[in-house]
């Protein structure tokens, strides 16, 4: 058998170990180049991320699937060995809910005939995308995911990532098939909220730690523990009042949100498709969220 | 002819080592469905190049782990450049102290990659804190350097089977 011929064999040891270390320090210092440029073209970064997703998204997509599937017979392991504290948990439930369900008629029916004194428009309707989660473990400095919707869904950037029980994230890079949801736990992420007892808004800013810290309030606003988040709809990418999180901490000043979603376990999200040209009022849209008393 | 197909085949299972970090690096973006495992996804790609560099140094090029490090960044959605930086130089550490590694057993083998690991951890985090001017939770990043050591003996296996089948004929430099 023979040695590796080439261009190799050719070059004198030294002179070859010297090309190594000067090439080395070429894809070093490119490394570098790159952590800057990441900083400071972030457009050509995102388009060159969204490029690269799209390649990849129908195998994560084909691998993605078998991997829900056995998640799904473990989850239904799990129900068939919970299923009497969850039945528990559902009649009780389902008493305090017929009660907001009157609640709810009611509301509706007010709502209503206050629209036509107002001669207000019709609701704004949304339209959803749903997009199945399809890579998510990327490490310990970033909280996002891929799903497998893209721009040819109708997904634009700046659109909101709903999960079951509220806001999970915004769309932050838009390929053909494929799109990356930055988590509203990501360090990178800034929701404009409200509180939504009393409308004060706020900034909920993402640390990479579970709970969102509450930033920018007005100082005479108060929280308390177990007051609900909304988002505010500032910036106009989505509607104000999709359910974000209730206040968890008020510890140190700083005060922290627990997220509705779950956001270590996200299978489908719901892109949500939000024209803001047809906004016609600058009125709230409730969207599931509790009803509040109005005196 | 069967020179020919021999030739593709050889080109072909020389490709292993850089294919294989890649069906790694997208494994490690698996949506698993367990709670937050992807803060602490174990680092796979990292354990990739660690291996090949040490044993197939010849196969896994230094322009290889820049590109397995490139790959994981763009999909991965972190900082950009940051695991091209922290392969690169895990490259150049198992090729310059493969010696070490060649002859000794799995443990020493493991003890160097608890040390890589640690060392990378520790280096990214610091690098991510400076970028963002801010102290990120060190928890997650304990979680992934714990559970990428449990799983590496395993990793490690895998890729020795790869290699004791398909690469031994393929002669080393």
């Amino acid at each position: 058998m023979t040695r590796r011929s080439g261009r190799s064999a050719w070059i004198a040891a030294p002179f070859r170990l010297l090309l190594q270390r000067f090439a080395f320090l070429l894809l070093l210092g490119a490394a570098i180049g790159l952590i800057l440029l990441g900083r400071i073209d972030r457009p050509l970064v995102e388009r060159t991320r969204a490029f690269v997703a799209d390649i990849v998204e129908p195998v994560l997509s084909a691998i993605a699937q078998p991997v829900a599937a056995i998640n799904a017979m473990v989850g239904w392991v799990e129900d068939i060995l919970y299923v009497h504290e969850e039945n528990f948990r559902l009649r009780t439930e389902n008493a305090r809910l017929l009660q907001w369900q009157e609640v709810a008629r009611r509301l509706e029916q007010d709502n209503a005939s206050l629209r036509r004194l107002l001669a207000a428009g019709p609701d704004i309707s949304q339209t959803f995308v749903t997009g199945r989660v399809i890579a998510d473990g990327a490490g310990s400095y970033v909280r996002s995911v891929l799903v497998n919707v893209g721009a040819q869904d109708g997904v634009k950037k700046g659109q909101a990532a709903i999960g079951p029980g509220g806001y999970a994230g915004r769309v932050a890079e838009v390929g053909q098939r494929a799109a990356r949801i930055l988590l509203l736990t990501d360090l990178n992420s800034r929701l404009p909220v409200m509180l939504q007892d009393g409308g004060h808004r706020a900034v909920l800013t993402g640390d990479n730690s579970p709970f969102p810290k509450l930033e920018y309030l007005p100082g005479h606003a108060k929280l308390a523990i177990g007051q609900h988040v909304v988002t505010s709809g500032d910036g106009g990418q989505f509607p104000a009042g999709i359910p974000v999180g209730e206040v968890i901490s008020l510890a140190d000043g700083a005060a922290r949100v627990r997220p509705f979603v779950d956001i270590g376990r996200l299978d489908f999200l719901r892109i949500m498709q939000f024209d803001e040209t047809r906004l016609e009022t600058d009125e709230p849209v409730l969207l599931a969220s509790p009803p509040q008393q109005q005196r | 002819m069967s020179a020919l197909l021999g030739q593709a085949s050889r080109r072909a299972r020389a490709l292993l080592p850089l294919l294989s970090s890649l069906v790694l690096v997208l494994i490690g973006l698996l949506p698993l469905g367990l709670p937050h495992f992807g803060a602490v996804a174990p680092a796979l790609a990292l354990m990739a190049v660690f291996y090949w560099s040490i044993f197939r140094a010849d196969l896994m090029t230094m322009l290889g782990a820049a590109l397995i490090g490139l790959f994981l960044d763009l999909l991965g959605g972190g900082p950009l450049g940051l695991n091209t930086l922290i392969l690169l130089l895990v490259h150049a550490l198992g090729v310059s102290q493969r010696r070490i590694f060649l002859g000794s057993s799995f443990l020493v083998n493991w003890s160097g990659f608890a040390l890589v690991a640690t060392v990378t951890a520790a280096g990214g985090w610091a690098v991510v804190c400076l970028l963002h001017w801010t102290l990120l939770p060190v928890l997650p990043l304990i979680g992934q350097w714990g559970l990428s050591l449990a799983i590496y003996p395993a990793i490690y296996w895998l890729l020795s089977r790869l290699e004791r089948r398909y690469l031994r004929s393929l002669a080393p430099i």
